[in-house]
């Protein structure tokens, strides 16, 4: 036999109730809040990247792959991103006295066609580092595919936006590829890249 | 005694059965066959690739080098086509796929061995450097170290390309051999390989690349059997005799030893391309057809020289060499020999069609030794482009004769002794050439003669009855008028009206000690252009990175059509070697190679004529030692899998295995390039693989992180020699 | 199974009583859905290469709606049969699912992306990520709808919280599962795991909920108990959310690895007892001390 006590239905709720309701609300805002807090955290936890010789620091999300080999200074990856793993990669280039931003955006055009599937120069633009100095940027598209024959690699659509500024006789050049598909979304990780850059 | 009988049955039965399931060849097929591709040679019509030729390759590096045949991927009338795409098997039970573009990065068209590199993807896009991924490829071996009856595994493709790579077994019967370098030229063998498998690979037991499987198809054979019709070439609507037919030859039983590749493969492995800048434009082909006359038989070879001329061998004959003359033969032409005894076809010893080796005319032989030679009546035919050319009977049987002979003929100049100095088959110039040769059997009063040849006409005749012993040893002389000229001389030697013996010598350079002085101040310099390094100051050691350094030579009464061999080494391997008529004055200075971009190593110059070393030079760049290449070899595990989602039990596409460096564990991963040994990304199916071998008893670690899936991060990834090859499931599990 | 005669027996006893009891059919329910979820687990361990996708579909759709058709035939229908019934226990349920659909799944999806960045961090942030982002969000919704739909004009004894509370755990996870189910095409095993997983995370979640507002209204406790049991229930999202993908996830070696539904459903199983458990010893032991006030109040006044 279960016994259970009942009371009449409270119309009105003691000013205890009503505080601890008051209070309840007050930590689900907070335990969101904080959640919020740890996701931005956790999303721009940041490496540090120094390079003495190339007279260039910069800060790079966390758990990216940071390369140096290779025709660059160096380069980072969101490796855990399925799909086109989307990358920042700085290089520097000479320019002599006759070379302007533009033809070396060219030049760099030129070199991609031959090696990247589809590639269309989209647009060139301005864009402004963070020290406000001026900067030309070229977006573009292409196809990438995982290239190993031996399986069925998918292919993706990536867009690029390359940054090209000159700096004491060397262009210094932030290329930057993301998936089609986050890219809007991973040009937030670009902009704040480029505000941490020192060069 | 029965049990213990038993026991030891028992006991070796389970050891061989062991010792079965343990061998690595059943595994290593795969491996062989992954590295075996397909190769169509194409021309583009009207925008449209119409396939021209088709023949097997092997992979021989992980950044795509590929050794194949060069009658069907080399430009020629046959197959004229300016594309070669590269199709490999994905899966080993589907025919190939089409994946990339490849050109000729180096080729010998008489050895009928070419060597390409995968240079762009199938839609022409170049393939920028190291961004090839690391291809599975079959391991050089060592073809002299194959013997008769061993094993060999035959790999290639057994049709045009529809069906999947194949396998054939077969032993070695036997070695033909030409004068192309030491060792045989020839592997025979009965496995049964269809001739689009030629240009794939033949591998001994271990799995590794000994040969090249070769066979050319007849230029005149346009249709049938050795010709397929696969597509309307010609736009008519229709697939029938007026479109192009894709040649693909009779079945193959030759293979070319991986030995004469290696120089190609050196070269093409460093990247190495030396040029003959102050050669003259290449010649003309000779517009006469090919001819082969004087054919006569030898039991043995001296020096590319018969030793004696026979009409007979005895029992138990074990090498015997077919000799003949030769003009107006280019590398395209197709000879064939036929060998049948008692009129009933030998094929051990026959020559199935293959490209022509030699140069455009001189003497050459083709023969074996250390194989027996069943008695019988012996007829050798000789075909060029599947016409009959000439043929010769010998008989193999009965007693050792004691016929009157002469042999072993070595040229020289005679010293204040009366001595024979010499190399034994280039004079310097002089007035006089002497020849010593052996006899044996004659008898006093027998009729001899002597006849000098110089560039094939007759300078000098002795006719004589012979007069001194029955054995021994004899000098004869020549003094032409006016001495002796630069160039080729023969040496014919006749007893009673029949050819016994005879001999080719070389008349060139200065007298200078044992070795005339045909080449002089071989040297190498850097600088911009050949011009500038005819200026330049020699050096002997130059900086790493050079975009090219020069040698430089001068020369010496070397006359026009005198072959002469350039062999260049790198740290003490071949990776250069060519023999070629030499095309210009016969005297000068500052003949200019060029060797560009040369990796750090130590370099060798040789300057050779009739195979004697007559001047080398050395020289060094950066460390003066190749870098090592740690994908030299294709040693350890293959580590493929498939990467599912525990949820659905899916593929995950695209994500990225990471496997770390020994030095590190998983937990150490910092994600820096330096920590990581490989990346592999899954495809559309999950399927990963890793495209570098991990090496044997090693502990990696893996790592793998994607968005959404809890991560995995593992030491410890150990793969002992036992397991070549390891395929796993990784299940990954929603966070 | 439950025989006839018990079920008779049952519906006898609840027709003598003014509410109907929650702790015996919750039970009753729970014992059901995990026995089922077993056979299925290991079901699919047994037989998963050999099954036909169809046949799984199948399987995964009925083990979607089998909570809720439990719940609606243990705990809904019953009601009916009693002199005072609960009748928002519907409404809760699907105010519930509505709260998930319309706002729990996006906030945690789009806005929160907890997918993206949550499955990669160490154990210890997942369970305070999840506690924060998925815990707060399901915690703050169900005590949203609780308190909106029944707080307090429903509540008329202590198991009218429960009972209501396993109503929005149940309307919660459907939808929860029924979006799991439509996303992706689940494997019979998986399927079984992830909807008892949920459902026992939103059963946790609710009950703690339910004893905050038992103990607030009922005992009138401090106005921090209330929160802090939010608070708890939050933490107990965050921590089955987060150990449930590790227990599931084999561990990696040079032959591979499995998921391991048996591992995680054995975590499930004790995640369920020990919070029922624990909300079952405080329900009880208020209980008793409200009976024992009541006793001594009764004695005193000379009844």
């Amino acid at each position: 036999m279960e016994f259970e006590t009942g009371r009449s239905p409270a119309i009105q709720m003691s000013p205890r109730q009503r505080w601890s309701i008051a209070f309840t609300y007050m930590l689900i805002i907070l335990g969101l809040a904080l959640g919020l807090n740890q996701r931005d955290s956790t999303l721009n936890l940041a490496s540090e990247y120094s390079n003495l010789e190339a007279g260039i620091s910069a800060k790079y999300p966390a758990r990216w792959l940071l390369e140096e080999t290779g025709a660059f200074i160096f380069r980072v990856r969101d490796m855990a991103h399925r799909g086109f793993n989307t990358v920042i990669e700085v290089s520097a280039a000479p320019v002599g006295s006759d070379t302007s931003e533009r033809n070396i955006l060219d030049q760099l055009t030129l070199q991609r066609a031959q090696v990247l599937t589809d590639y269309t120069v989209l647009a060139y633009d301005e864009f402004r580092l963070a020290d406000d100095s001026p900067a030309i940027s070229m977006s573009y598209s292409f196809v990438s595919r995982d290239s190993n024959p031996f399986l069925e690699g998918v292919s993706s659509i990536v867009y690029g936006l390359d940054i090209l500024t000159v700096r004491r006789g060397q262009a210094l050049i932030i290329a930057f590829r993301a998936d089609a598909d986050i890219y809007h979304r991973e040009l937030e990780t670009l902009r704040w890249f480029v505000q941490n850059l020192e060069f | 005694m029965n049990n213990l009988r038993f026991c030891v049955i028992l006991l070796i039965t389970l050891m061989y059965v062991r010792a079965w399931t343990q061998s690595p060849t059943a595994l290593d097929i795969d491996r062989i066959k992954r590295a075996t591709v397909f190769i169509y040679q194409a021309k583009n019509v009207n925008n449209a690739l119409v396939i021209k030729c088709v023949s097997s390759g092997t992979l021989i590096s992980a950044d795509g080098l590929i050794i194949t045949n060069a009658h069907s991927v080399l430009p020629s009338d046959a197959c004229d086509g300016d594309q070669l795409i590269v199709s490999l098997s994905v899966d080993l039970s589907e025919p190939p796929i089409p994946k990339y573009r490849a050109e000729v990065f180096s080729a010998d068209d008489g050895l009928d061995i070419a060597v390409l590199r995968i240079a762009r993807e199938l839609d022409g896009r170049l393939i920028a450097k190291g961004e090839l991924p690391i291809l599975p490829f079959a391991d050089i071996g060592n073809s002299d170290d194959v013997a008769i009856d061993h094993n060999l595994i035959v790999a290639g493709y057994p049709d045009l390309g529809n069906q999947a790579v194949a396998t054939a077994r077969g032993t070695v019967t036997a070695f033909i051999a030409e004068p192309i370098g030491r060792g045989p030229s020839w592997f025979k063998t009965r496995a049964e390989i269809p001739g689009t498998m030629s240009g794939g690979g033949a591998y001994n037991s271990a799995g590794l690349l000994i040969g090249i499987p070769t066979s050319a198809p007849l230029g005149s054979l346009a249709a049938g059997e050795s010709c397929r019709y696969i597509a309307d070439t010609n736009g008519d609507g229709l697939v029938n005799a007026s479109d192009i037919c894709v040649p693909i030859g009779d079945f193959v039983s030759t293979i070319r030893p991986i030995r004469h590749a290696l120089s190609l493969i050196r070269g093409a492995r460093n990247g190495l391309t030396a040029q003959l800048i102050s050669a003259p434009a290449e010649t003309s082909p000779p517009l006469n057809p090919p001819r082969v006359n004087r054919l006569f038989f030898a039991p043995s070879v001296n020096d590319g020289a018969p030793s004696t001329v026979v009409g007979s061998m005895p029992n138990n004959t074990k090498s015997l060499y077919l000799f003949f003359d030769y003009d107006n033969m280019k590398p395209q032409t197709v000879y064939e020999l036929t060998v049948s005894r008692d009129g009933i076809e030998d094929t051990v010893f026959s020559l199935p069609p293959v490209r022509w080796s030699g140069r455009e005319n001189g003497l050459w032989h083709i023969g074996s030794r250390e194989q027996a030679w069943a008695n019988g009546a012996y007829e050798f035919t000789l075909y060029i482009d599947g016409a009959n050319a000439g043929s010769q009977r010998i008989v193999v049987g009965g007693s050792a004769d004691s016929r009157s002979q002469f042999s072993d003929i070595v040229f020289g100049t005679l010293d204040q002794n009366d001595s024979l100095v010499g190399n034994g088959s280039i004079l310097p110039l002089g007035d006089i050439a002497s020849a010593r040769f052996l006899y044996t059997n004659m008898p006093r009063g027998i009729p001899w003669s002597a006849i000098w040849y110089f560039g094939g006409v007759e300078v000098a005749r002795t006719a004589d009855l012979w007069t001194d012993a029955s054995h021994g040893a004899k000098v004869i002389r020549v003094a032409p008028n006016g001495g002796l000229l630069p160039g080729s001389y023969r040496l014919e030697l006749y007893i009673d009206g029949a050819l016994s013996a005879t001999s080719d010598f070389i008349v060139s350079g200065r007298p200078a000690g044992p070795l005339p002085e045909i080449f002089s101040r071989l040297r190498h310099a850097a600088a911009a252009s050949p011009s500038a390094a005819r200026a330049a100051a020699p050096a002997s050691s130059f900086p790493t990175s050079i975009p090219a350094i020069y040698a430089l030579f001068d020369w010496h009464q070397l006359a026009a059509g005198t072959p002469w061999t350039l062999r260049w080494l790198v740290d003490d391997q071949v990776f250069f070697e060519t023999t070629t008529p030499w095309l210009t004055v016969e005297s000068g200075s500052d003949f200019t190679l060029a060797l560009t971009n040369p990796p750090d190593g130590s370099y060798k110059l040789q300057l050779l004529v009739n195979n004697l070393k007559l001047i080398e030079q050395e020289a060094t760049v950066g460390i003066g030692q190749l870098p090592i290449d740690r994908l030299a070899r294709f040693e350890g595990a293959i580590l493929s899998g498939k990467v599912y989602d525990a949820t659905t039990g899916h593929g995950i596409p695209s994500i990225t295995i990471v496997l770390i460096s020994a030095d590190y564990t998983a937990s150490e991963f910092e994600w820096r390039e330096d920590q990581i040994v490989a990346l592999a990304k899954s495809d559309r199916n999950g399927d990963f693989q890793f495209a570098r071998p991990l090496a044997f008893d090693t502990p990696y670690s893996v790592a793998i992180e994607a968005d959404g899936y809890i991560p995995h991060a593992a030491d410890e990834f150990t793969f002992s020699a036992d397991q070549p090859f390891a395929d796993i499931e990784i299940a990954m599990v929603r966070g | 199974m439950l025989s006839e005669t018990q079920i008779q027996s049952d519906r006898l006893r609840e027709e003598g009583y003014a509410f109907l009891p929650v702790w015996r059919r919750l039970s009753l329910q729970l014992f059901l859905l995990t026995a089922a979820m077993l056979l299925i687990v290991l079901l699919g361990e047994l037989f998963q290469p050999s099954l036909d996708a169809q046949l799984e579909r199948i399987v995964t759709l009925a083990s979607v709606s089998l909570p809720v058709i439990l719940w609606l035939y243990l705990s809904v229908m019953p009601e009916y049969r009693v002199a005072r019934p609960r009748r928002r226990l519907i409404g809760v349920a699907v105010v519930s699912a509505l709260a998930a659909s319309a706002i729990g799944l996006p906030l945690l999806e789009d806005f929160y992306r907890v997918g993206e960045w949550l499955p990669l961090q160490s154990v210890f942030a997942r369970i305070l990520g999840y506690m924060l982002t998925a815990g707060a969000i399901d915690a703050g919704l169900k005590f949203l709808v609780l308190r909106y739909m029944i707080y307090p004009r429903s509540l008329r004894v202590r198991s009218d919280a429960f009972a209501y509370a396993f109503a929005s755990a149940v309307g919660y996870s459907a939808f929860l599962n029924i979006a799991l189910v439509l996303q992706f095409e689940l494997t019979m095993g998986a399927a079984a795991i992830y909807l008892l997983a949920n459902l026992t995370i939103q059963l946790a979640s609710s009950m703690f909920i339910a004893l905050g507002i038992v103990e607030s209204y009922f005992s009138d406790a401090y106005p921090l108990v209330l929160p802090i049991n939010v608070l708890i229930a939050a933490m107990s999202t965050g921590l089955i959310t987060a150990l449930v993908g590790g227990f599931m996830s084999g561990s990696l070696g040079t032959a591979g690895n499995t998921d391991r539904p048996l591992f995680a459903f054995a975590m499930l199983v004790a995640s369920l007892v020990v919070a029922m458990g624990v909300v079952y010893f405080l329900y009880s032991n208020a209980e008793r001390r409200e009976r024992e006030a009541f006793a001594s109040q009764w004695q005193s006044d000379g009844i």
